[in-house]
């Protein structure tokens, strides 16, 4: 303590003691919702500015890999699997399009928001901040979605003025998922690495295959049946288990978003 | 320049870092901003910008309000000990050792905290918290911000005197 001027610094931990207090308490809510309406249009440039960052180089890795591609490729016409391919496709795109049918038929409100933050990687969690909060509706456990009913995460903090979501890829997110084609297992999911999305505790003899759509199962009350989550990248199978696991591999690009919808009914 | 300087860097790593890709999400500008502050100006300074930034990400963070505060705090008043016990001189081994126990620190104290309170509300356990993932990340922002640290100080030296040794002429 006596290396810095004692009073100076008694006086700034008794501030920092007094804002926490205060926060606690609710009394600052409106100087953090000044702050939200000040910072988050400078916020959504910023990371708007990041994510474009982050797009020049991946197309800069991917010109890369585009030359070792077109070497592949002529080893590939000469494989019969791309017949096979079109087929996984063909049924994809129905599941896709069902899921279209089934979005815009139930015409969910959703409220439009922009990403301004990501948690860093150091503190282990996906949580992305989004610029829209208690003042627009947005609740606890709605789901957040992408393009038309992709589910990214769910809301897990709301304030005034924006709202946290944990994406699937977050180690503590689960949403109650389901296979798009109606029979199959259902279950929890959980991030894995912040790449995967699990679904454990499937019984072995359900029937579970690579590239199966998986959706929402709707057994939470806030998230409806049928927001695409990803398909079945792969299957954990351990031969004494009585379970296995199933690997999803995300739809949309969660390294890239900057804009969301939350459905708040 | 007091105000804006810090907003502009408290934006830079909310916002630009976390969605910048390579190395970048490791990088934490704050930490690195009050370090220079602490050996460049002086110590009560610092400790002011360190206030400031920990409760303008508190008020951005998903998790306990004032979880940054206080591991910000802390890891300056870390730093500031080892300053004034183990250096004579601001070389850029001093940055370096600095930016190191900062980081630490900050880390160290945001898990501690961190780990008590999902403790006590039974969310998570130990191994979630201290795991593999969680060291290496450590590593690499360490890395991370020695190298924008040397950066600074290179190119405070550049413009200023304020790093450079001097000697007495008798």
């Amino acid at each position: 303590m006596r290396y810095f001027s004692n009073k100076k610094i008694i006086a700034v931990f008794l501030v920092a003691l007094l804002i926490i207090f205060l926060h606690y308490l609710g009394a600052l809510n409106w100087v953090e919702r000044y702050i939200s309406l000040a910072l988050n249009p400078a916020q959504k440039f910023f990371f708007s500015q990041g994510i474009k960052l982050s797009e020049l180089y991946n197309d800069r890795d991917s010109q890369n890999l585009e030359e070792k591609n077109a070497a592949l490729e002529q080893q590939l016409q000469m494989l019969l699997a791309e017949n096979v391919s079109l087929h996984i496709l063909q049924d994809e795109n129905e599941s896709l399009r069902n899921q279209l049918q089934f979005y815009e038929k139930y015409n969910y409100q959703k409220k439009l928001a922009n990403v301004i933050g990501k948690t860093t990687n150091s503190d282990q969690r996906q949580i992305i901040t989004i610029d829209a909060g208690l003042s627009k509706g947005i609740k606890i456990n709605q789901p957040v979605v992408v393009g038309n009913g992709v589910i990214i995460g769910k809301i897990i903090k709301t304030e005034d003025m924006i709202s946290y979501a944990c994406v699937i890829t977050d180690k503590n997110c689960h949403i109650a998922a389901t296979m798009a084609k109606g029979i199959g297992p259902s279950g929890l999911t959980q991030g894995d690495l912040g790449l995967t999305v699990n679904i454990d505790f499937v019984p072995q003899n359900e029937p579970i295959n690579i590239n199966d759509i998986i959706i929402t199962s709707g057994l939470e009350p806030e998230i409806p049946k049928g927001l695409l989550l990803g398909e079945v990248q792969d299957i954990k199978n351990e031969p004494n288990n009585l379970f296995k696991t199933a690997v999803i591999n995300p739809v949309a690009d969660l390294n890239a978003i900057s804009i969301v919808s939350i459905i708040i009914n | 320049m007091v105000i804006i300087v810090p907003i502009l860097l408290f934006l830079l790593q909310q916002s630009f870092l976390t969605a910048a890709p390579l190395f970048f999400p490791y990088i934490n500008l704050i930490l690195i901003y009050c370090i220079s502050l602490l050996i460049i100006v002086n110590a009560d300074f610092a400790l002011y910008n360190t206030l400031f930034f920990g409760i303008l990400s508190d008020v951005y963070s998903p998790n306990l309000f004032g979880l940054y505060t206080i591991s910000l705090m802390f890891s300056i008043f870390l730093a500031h000990i080892f300053l004034r016990q183990l250096f004579t001189n601001r070389s850029i081994y001093t940055f370096i050792f600095l930016t190191i126990i900062a980081t630490l620190s900050f880390q160290l104290c945001h898990q501690i905290i961190l780990l008590t309170a999902n403790i006590f509300t039974m969310r998570t356990t130990f191994s979630v918290f201290f795991s593999q993932r969680y060291f290496l990340s450590m590593l690499y922002e360490n890395i991370a911000n020695v190298v924008v640290i040397s950066i600074i100080f290179y190119v405070v030296n550049y413009f200023s005197f304020k790093l450079k040794t001097f000697f007495i002429k008798i």
